[in-house]
């Protein structure tokens, strides 16, 4: 509620605030921040930076209580310099009690007005869940996979750092499900999300995050990226990275297993920006 | 437990699930069971995606015979039903139904636990004692393998209390109502029940019930007869 109401407040004032152009190159997001180009960035929190870009990312659940493969494909693009737009689609395969399967998860839209101001650059929007496939299963998102829809309001900043940025992203939602146990058949969702982004070199670079979400399949999580921006080819990112999911190992997960360390997340995402 | 007959007509007759209310078809015990008979776990049992592939929440064994028996598991309408391949054979089966272990990052299973466990059925025409209390008005009440016949019932039933034969009056057949199964699926021919009065003073705190050449020894508790129903059919 707190990050829709700065996003709000934002908004209103958003006759004075000087656009993208106006500002200094310092701060001209094609210059600085490289972590934010490209199609991907945090688990939570998400790219901010002008430009297109598509990106693959894969998203494994290692464990007794894992078997989960997740990829999605994402597109992004910038309109008139302020407005960002995102597509994305996960596909899983997945474990179910006669073995594996594979199916669609919940198609994903992104839409936000992208204000500059200073070295602070502001990101107020939606996105929009629609449910396009039945795969039961979860990841670190219960929004993700498991068939569902719905919408939600969203704030996300990130401040430019001299040697690192800093990330912040709230928001709230409204969902609805099929409502089999352990999704709720509507759920309210709040999420903050804060983190760090860093180039480490011209090639390589770090981005680190932790988000607290409910209700969600994964209430208290921190992951971490480690990127590499070959030379050899212009715009191509290449990252790997972990997620620990803290809340789910303490056992606050809503489904009804007890705490226990049974499961890591690895990630692996490719992306070019155009 | 007044609730079951009216939570069975529901079941039965709409096409909501009833989830307030949980038991199992055929019963425990339950005697001549029809060649193609489903077995059912009514209400109250996972709600689940209609077509989300279902762990072995059901395991049907044939007795005599031995080994498991092929059959498919479905769940919907608030049931979880085994469909066995081919038609039950003439013996005995036991079914059991089990919390599935392996349900990680997927729909849960949350079954009643009341309906967890196994029970018995059989194709075999035989009548038999699956049941036995005192009802709180006084009469002795038994809960038979099948619906008995009108006649036969009061020649066959013989009761001994302390290996001494007790003089039964006024045998009166338990009608489906009163059992609670006057709308049970169709081909379930259910259970049935009789009480009576016993000609000796008190109440025993147990009795051997014969029929015909057999016999069950069975504890006396105070029950309602549609209590004992529950017992049989896991009612919650």
């Amino acid at each position: 509620m707190i990050a829709l109401c700065m996003g709000l407040a934002l908004a209103s004032t958003e006759a004075d605030i000087p656009q993208a152009a106006d500002l200094p190159a310092a701060v001209d997001s094609d210059e600085e921040s490289a972590g934010t180009r490209h199609a991907n960035l945090g688990h939570r929190i998400q790219a901010d930076g002008l430009g297109a870009a598509v990106g693959l990312a894969e998203e494994w659940v290692a464990g007794g209580d894992g078997g989960i493969l997740a990829s999605r494909v994402t597109a992004r693009g910038a309109i008139a310099g302020r407005y960002l737009l995102s597509a994305s689609l996960p596909f899983a395969t997945y474990r179910v009690p006669t073995g594996r399967t594979t199916g669609l998860g919940n198609l994903r839209l992104d839409g936000y007005r992208r204000i500059q101001r200073g070295d602070v650059v502001h990101l107020i929007g939606a996105q929009v869940h629609l449910p396009l496939g039945r795969s039961y299963t979860w990841t670190n998102d219960a929004r993700s996979i498991w068939p569902g829809g719905g919408v939600s309001a969203v704030y996300q900043g990130r401040r430019v750092g001299e040697a690192f940025d800093l990330l912040f992203r709230g928001a709230l939602g409204l969902y609805g499900t099929g409502g089999f146990a352990p999704y709720p058949d509507t759920y309210l969702q709040g999420s903050v999300a804060a983190g760090i982004d860093a180039d480490l070199d011209e090639q390589f670079g770090i981005t680190a995050e932790t988000a607290l979400t409910f209700w969600d399949t994964s209430p208290w999580e921190g992951s971490a990226w480690l990127r590499v921006d070959p030379r050899a080819v212009e715009g191509l990112r290449a990252r790997m990275g972990v997620l620990l999911p803290f809340g789910t190992w303490m056992g606050l997960s809503p489904s009804d297993k007890p705490a226990g360390v049974r499961e890591i997340t690895a990630t692996l995402d490719i992306s070019l920006a155009l | 437990m007044r609730a079951l007959p009216m939570l069975l007509a529901l079941a039965a007759c709409t096409d909501e699930p009833s989830f307030e209310a949980s038991f199992i078809t055929p019963a425990d015990g339950q005697t001549n069971v029809a060649p193609f008979q489903i077995l059912r776990v009514h209400g109250n049992a996972a709600k689940i995606p209609d077509d989300f592939p279902l762990p072995d929440l059901v395991e049907v064994l044939d007795l005599d015979r031995g080994g498991r028996v092929q059959g498919s598991v479905s769940s919907s309408d608030g049931q979880i039903r085994f469909t066995p391949d081919q038609a039950w054979l003439r013996g005995e089966y036991l079914w059991t139904v089990r919390q599935p272990l392996d349900d990680a990052r997927m729909p849960e299973f949350d079954i009643d636990p009341a309906m967890l466990g196994s029970a018995s059925f059989s194709t075999l025409d035989q009548l038999r004692v699956i049941h036995a209390a005192w009802s709180p008005s006084g009469s002795l009440c038994v809960l038979l393998s099948r619906p008995p016949r009108q006649q036969g019932i009061e020649e066959r039933l013989r009761v001994t209390v302390d290996g001494e034969p007790v003089p039964l009056r006024g045998i009166e057949i338990l009608t489906p109502v009163e059992l609670g199964q006057d709308a049970l699926d169709a081909g379930d021919n259910g259970i049935g029940g009789v009480c009576m009065e016993l000609s000796i003073g008190g109440r025993p705190e147990r009795a051997r019930f014969y029929i015909d050449d057999d016999s069950w020894l069975r504890d006396l508790e105070v029950l309602e007869p549609l209590d004992m129903v529950a017992d049989v059919r896991r009612g919650s």
